[in-house]
């Protein structure tokens, strides 16, 4: 069986679908048996998601203005 | 419970119509759907750029690759997402002025080893269970507002390589090979990279989760 280390190292390739299938039956049967490394996987999936919602800056005024014209400009001709 | 409150973006893409109508509302001149689109995407477009460019230079980056997009507009094919195709624009865009500036993406060694991870016992097994994360607490808003904080911080003290293609993947969305293209790493160092981010963030939340503190 894969140590619990290993697994999580190769936490990413497993959720990115990077395993061949062998190597992804015998990821996919340790997390079956394994609390701690199946809790790690699904904490890794909401991660990624908050990451994906971790930019939170608005746009600058003169910056929207500026590419409001630049749209309006384009657009027309 | 695997709850975990997030911000909601209130100028978030959700808010933006079906793809195929929000191309053919800007091929339209349609000015509020773009004024919308332009905020939506701006805070993934900023984070590439600024991850990539650095906070100097982050928003100019971003404006070039807008006025690029919208010149490139009418010829735009719908291959890929608006969206996927304005952050590439932007990726390189901020790789570009990288190279006018003649500085590199950062590319500090990454055979940093993984072998004394204090999680671990010496035969690869938890040292102590992974506890499952609970949000359910009564002041469950205003952690949630410091683990927030927390975990802005902990993004920003990223590596520099690590931070390159976390947010290029995380944020922006792009395929691997893309980003390999873009940040010229071979596609294992890039894997490795992504997963430390990762699981750095994910230590960080467990963290939080374990003591209450950033
Ligand atoms: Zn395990």
């Amino acid at each position: 069986m894969l140590s619990c280390k290993k697994l999580i190292e190769n936490g990413s390739e497993y959720l990115e679908g990077d395993l061949s299938r062998w190597e992804r039956f015998k990821y996919k049967f340790h997390l079956f048996m394994c609390k701690s490394c199946s809790r790690y996987i699904l904490q890794l999936k909401q991660v990624i998601s908050m990451i994906s919602l971790s930019p939170k800056k608005k746009i600058p005024q003169d910056m929207e203005d500026m590419l409001t014209k630049e749209f309006e400009e384009s657009m027309k001709k | 419970m695997m709850t975990i409150i997030v911000e909601n973006n209130s100028m978030s893409d959700k808010n933006l119509p079906e793809e195929s109508e929000l191309i053919q509302g800007l091929l339209n001149n349609n000015q509020a759907l773009f004024s919308k689109v332009v905020k939506a995407y701006y805070p993934s477009m900023y984070s590439v750029a600024y991850a990539i460019a650095g906070p100097a230079i982050a928003d100019e980056v971003v404006q070039e690759a807008w006025v690029s997009g919208i010149r490139a507009l009418p010829k735009f094919e719908g291959r890929s997402k608006l969206k996927s195709w304005l952050i590439r624009i932007v990726a390189n865009e901020a790789k570009t002025r990288l190279r006018k500036e003649s500085r590199s993406v950062s590319l500090e060694a990454v055979n940093e080893s993984w072998a004394t991870d204090p999680r671990f016992d010496n035969r690869g097994h938890w040292n102590e269970t992974n506890s499952e994360w609970d949000n359910a607490s009564p002041d469950e808003l205003l952690s949630a507002n410091e683990l927030q904080e927390c975990f802005d911080k902990h993004l920003e003290l990223l590596p520099d390589n690590q931070k390159q293609v976390l947010n290029l993947r995380d944020v922006g969305g792009m395929d691997m090979e893309e980003i390999c293209n873009i940040l010229e790493v071979s596609s294992s160092n890039a894997r490795v990279l992504l997963h430390r981010a990762r699981d750095r963030m994910q230590q960080m939340v467990a963290h939080f989760q374990r003591t209450g503190q950033c």
